[in-house]
């Protein structure tokens, strides 16, 4: 058969090249006919030669063919599987192929490819772990089933700029009137002291209603939840033990129910185990160690209201609501007028100045994610142009602009898909140092994991990192004019245009973005540095407080507890070493806030002046001695309460009296209240705190006689010797006295003040962190450019050099190059900063959010960096040698 | 290689079909005549088969297909054996030398 010689050599790999890639549908239709028409064809032209006549041979042939519309059928259904087939194998191994030259491309050139991939694992890694932290506070604060119609109910003042937790009787009143309800529990929390033997622990206690299991939906690992009959007054006694407390006392013990504990010395019946990760929400402190009912006792002061909503039923309606059924409740009880009620989410109650902060740091470390994609899209551009010619090759090979583009695409998704994983673990560890630096009103964060939500998001931000820093190289390198880049032997003079433009404005906004971040952590700096140096009022230095508490129910009346806060305090005066001590309500910054309308004799309030709350301390004459908080007008009062004495501060003092003194004036805090007469002005203790504004009611400050009212107070000492473990002393004292009586939170007044600052310091650190990470991202890319610019221009520096220019000429030049990037950068950076640190203002402490100094400094920082940055490849460009450098051809 | 077990036939054709390409590229209507030729007119193949085996054999990955010009300058689709077709072709061969020479040994025992 002569007909093979016809056919072209078959060369598998030419083959491929030539062919159609994938027949269409009608293609392969007409294929098949042509094919069948050419049998026939022939068939019909061989009967022919052996005499047949034409008619005879045409029918001869059909037959001989058989079934025809069987076997197009059937060849038509072959073919197109086939094609199927094919098209996904060619998908699949170009896929596969461009996947293997990434890889290689990735191994020749280890550095390029690893510090891709950390920067990209910094700012993935940074951005996944502060969204997780975003998204457990704001976005899912309650993960719980319907979470989000889960509110905590209060009843507010009708200013609204206080509220408190709503009696058991408004609960029920809310239970049975608010129709907008789906559910209503209530729950608590105190400190318990848990003992098996002589081993007593403290320990953090919630308490429980006995529907909050079911509006949460939430049911013990073992054994069952409180029963309505556990939270009756005088039920046997019940606890829930929390999984910790399980896992470390009862080793994890399946038969736990039944077994009973001490706590607070009475024996408790274990009824259950709740799961590892329940918390209450809204309930302070985050996880507990064990559940106790919460005693149903409707004379009770108030208890934590939780509610599930209905669907669909907003909050102004629902606040509407229950101040409905509370006005209704206020006709025959009158200690429920002026008020209202106040739903709060969880966002609500963590307070505007947490979300702003969340806020800020999500921006922040967006930011930093920008600045990391514009950093790796610079890179890839540097070595995109050293790639010229290999692109140019397999263009002229026969890859399309598309093929190069894509190739170029999966070499980024590649490196973005790296820097996620790597990601993943960066925000594994970073959570780990958010949650050891954050501060204790943050507690929820000890939760927060790396959930399916956060991981999805991340997963897209990976994605989405790939293109956001492929597409531009990609789109770039795949534009290039193959003819040029095959001609020249070297590389262009200075760079291809589009690309040079790009990686400039890339460099640009970078140094940008750096700025704006370097002048929120300035910002912060100053903060916590101006909170550190605030004027206290007071002196914190040596002084320590403790909390006694009496045994419940021991000491019931007023004066059996002066008896016994009289002999503890004589006790310890007695020992060498002890020094000053004295009995408060509190120390700051942990003091008390007193409640009621506050009436002055001789003056009359207009509507909006009404104060209903304010800054209040119960001390003994010698505190103000003690603390070194002067008195600076009249004197301390006396230690008794039948005199009515009291002393205000100077800030209440200068705005009720503002030309007269205060000492003698008389006061109350409601029309039923006895009037009290100001015998002293104190100076003001102003605890540092962002956010607040300075004036107003919450700076007002009153002091009463200490009055034993209750049955813990607090000791202050301020000890004029060293005492090696003052807690333990004061405990053995205490005992010596009640055995009964404890002794808690021993610590330095210094240290709680330190406390207080938990929350700036912990912004401060994140966003030293990302502003520090952004400036060393930024130095690198702004280095890369003008380290590229130079290795490109090279032969024009040898020229230069050559013709004359002398070095500092040189090192003038390229340096420039850096300037006039860093300037444009540094301009835009601080404009836009200035219009954004607005959003921080919540944050801030003594000092403005345009505070000149940050943005001077800021710019000074930076400029220097960029001097340096640009310097090193500017020295290199003046030791170029311009035989060298003109022979390079 | 997707085969029908029942037909015996497809099986038979498809044999032959690589065997018939082994020797070259070649387009239906010549592996129909040379067929015939070599079993000197005893199998007439039918021609809807033959091209029903010849795609099944391409899908199979086993022959190649391509378009090409005939003796008398007509477009032609030309097959041409794979390198797994010749390994089909080895295996099939060899199966139906065994089979035959069982038929053969029970056919000539006395």
């Amino acid at each position: 058969m002569s007909e093979r010689n016809r056919v072209a050599p078959n060369v598998r790999g030419l083959r491929r090249l030539i062919r159609f890639p994938w027949r269409s549908r009608t293609r392969v239709r007409r294929d098949i006919d042509d094919e069948f028409q050419f049998h026939l064809d022939m068939r019909v032209a061989e009967l022919r030669a052996r005499g047949v006549p034409p008619e005879t041979a045409h029918s001869e042939a059909l037959r001989r063919f058989g079934d025809m519309s069987d076997a197009r059928e059937y060849c038509r259904t072959m073919d197109e599987r086939f094609n199927d087939e094919q098209q996904r194998r060619d998908v699949f191994s170009e896929l596969a192929s461009d996947l293997r030259y990434a890889l290689r491309q990735m191994r020749r050139s280890p550095a390029f490819t690893t510090l891709a991939i950390v920067t990209l694992a910094l700012g993935i890694g940074a951005t996944t772990a502060i969204f997780s932290v975003v998204n457990r506070l704001l976005l899912d604060p309650i993960p719980y089933p319907d979470g989000d119609r889960i509110v905590n109910l209060n009843r507010s003042n009708l200013q609204g700029n206080m509220y408190v937790t709503p009696t058991p009787k408004l609960v029920e009143a809310w239970r049975k009137g608010a129709h907008s309800l789906e559910a209503i529990a209530t729950f608590g929390w105190k400190e318990a002291i848990v003992a098996s033997g002589d081993d007593p622990e403290n320990v953090n206690a919630g308490t429980l209603s006995s529907d909050v299991l079911r509006l949460l939906g939430v049911a013990p690992v073992v054994g069952r939840p409180f029963l309505p009959e556990d939270t009756k007054v005088g039920a046997p006694k019940v606890v829930l033990l929390g999984h910790g407390m399980w896992r470390r006392r009862f080793a994890g013990a399946k038969d736990v129910v039944g077994q009973t504990l001490t706590i607070d010395g009475a024996p408790h019946t274990i009824v259950g185990v709740m799961p590892s990760d329940f918390t209450v929400p809204f309930m302070d402190g985050g996880v507990r160690q064990i559940w106790l009912p919460l005693e149903d006792n409707p004379d009770a002061a108030g208890a934590q209201a939780l509610a599930k909503v209905r669907p669909g039923v907003d909050r102004d309606r629902l606040n509407r609501e229950l101040s409905d059924v509370m006005a209704a409740l206020a006709v025959t009880q009158p200690e429920y007028k002026e008020w209202k009620a106040l739903a709060l989410r969880p966002q609500d109650y963590l307070g505007s100045g947490t979300r702003d902060t969340l806020l800020v740091l999500l921006g922040a470390v967006a930011m930093v994610l920008l600045i990391a994609c514009a950093n790796v899209a610079n890179l890839l551009l540097a070595r995109a142009s050293t790639r010229e010619r290999e692109f140019a090759i397999r263009a002229a090979l026969g890859a399309g602009r598309w093929r190069i583009g894509r190739q170029l695409l999966t070499e980024s998704m590649l490196l973005a898909l790296a820097g996620g994983a790597l990601g993943l673990f960066v925000a594994y560890r970073g959570l780990d140092v958010i949650v050891a630096l954050r501060p204790d009103r943050l507690a929820d964060l000890d939760e927060v994991t790396l959930s399916p939500t956060v991981l999805l998001v991340s997963i897209g931000l990976t994605l989405l990192t790939g293109v956001l820093f492929g597409l531009a190289p990609a789109m770039l390198a795949s534009a290039h004019d193959i003819g040029h880049a095959l001609k020249s032997t070297t590389r262009s003079a200075a760079g291809h245009v589009a690309a040079r433009r790009f990686r400039s404005a890339l460099v640009i906004g970078e140094v940008c973005l750096s700025v704006m971040l370097l002048v929120g952590a300035g910002l912060l700096v100053r903060t916590m540095v101006e909170m550190q140096r605030a004027d206290i009022g007071f002196d914190p230095a040596g002084l320590t407080s403790a909390r006694f508490q009496l045994p419940d129910g021991r000491y019931p009346k007023r004066e059996q507890r002066r008896v016994v806060y009289g002999q503890i305090m004589q006790r310890l005066r007695g020992i060498p070493g002890v020094g000053d001590v004295t009995w408060a309500m509190g120390v700051p910054p942990q003091t008390g806030m007193i409640f009621g309308d506050l009436e002055i004799e001789g003056i009359s309030f207009r509507k909006d002046e009404h104060v209903s709350a304010l800054w209040s301390q119960f001390a003994t004459p010698e505190y103000f001695k003690l603390l070194r908080l002067p008195v600076v007008a009249g004197r301390p009062f006396g230690r008794d309460t039948v005199n009515h004495e009291i002393l205000i501060n100077e800030a209440m003092a200068k705005h009720y009296w503002p030309n007269a003194t205060a000492v003698g004036r008389r006061l109350r805090l409601g029309a039923k209240e006895d009037w009290s007469t100001i015998v002293g002005v104190v100076r003001d203790v102003r605890v540092p705190s962002t956010g607040r504004r300075k004036g107003g009611s919450m700076d007002y400050q009153m002091y009463f006689p200490f009055a034993e009212d209750f049955e813990s107070a607090t000791l202050i000492i301020r000890p004029n010797g060293t005492i090696p473990d003052l807690a333990r002393l004061l405990s053995r004292e205490a005992s010596a006295i009640d055995p009964g009586i404890r002794v808690r939170d021993v610590s330095t007044v210094a240290s709680q003040l330190s406390n207080e600052l938990a929350g700036p310091r912990f912004n401060m650190s994140l966003l030293i962190a990302f502003a520090g990470l952004a400036l060393v991202l930024a130095t690198v890319g702004l280095y890369g450019v003008i380290a590229y610019s130079v290795t490109q221009r090279t032969r024009e520096m040898g020229i230069r050099l050559a013709l004359g220019a002398g070095q500092p000429a040189v090192l003038r030049l390229v340096m420039s190059q850096g300037a006039r990037l860093t300037a444009v950068g540094l301009v835009a950076g601080l404009l836009a900063a200035a219009a954004l640190t607005r959003v921080m203002v919540s944050m801030l402490y003594g000092v403005s959010a345009l505070d000149p100094v940050t943005f001077v400094l800021v710019g000074a920082v930076l400029g220097l960096v960029a001097v340096l940055a640009s310097y090193f490849p500017a020295r290199r460009a003046t030791r170029v040698d311009p035989v060298v450098a003109l022979r390079a051809d | 290689m997707a085969r029908d077990p029942i037909d015996l036939l497809h099986g038979t054709l498809d044999v032959l079909v690589l065997k018939t390409l082994s020797w070259g590229a070649m387009h239906g209507y010549g592996i129909s005549r040379l067929i015939e030729e070599r079993t000197r007119g005893v199998l007439e193949i039918e021609d809807a088969a033959l091209y029903k085996s010849l795609h099944r054999l391409e899908r199979a990955g086993s022959i190649e297909a391509e378009w090409g010009v005939s003796d008398n300058n007509r477009k032609a689709k030309f097959y041409t054996l794979t390198p797994r077709g010749r390994q089909e072709l080895r295996a099939e061969a060899s199966t139906w030398r065994q089979y035959a020479a069982a038929i053969f040994a029970v056919l000539e025992s006395v």
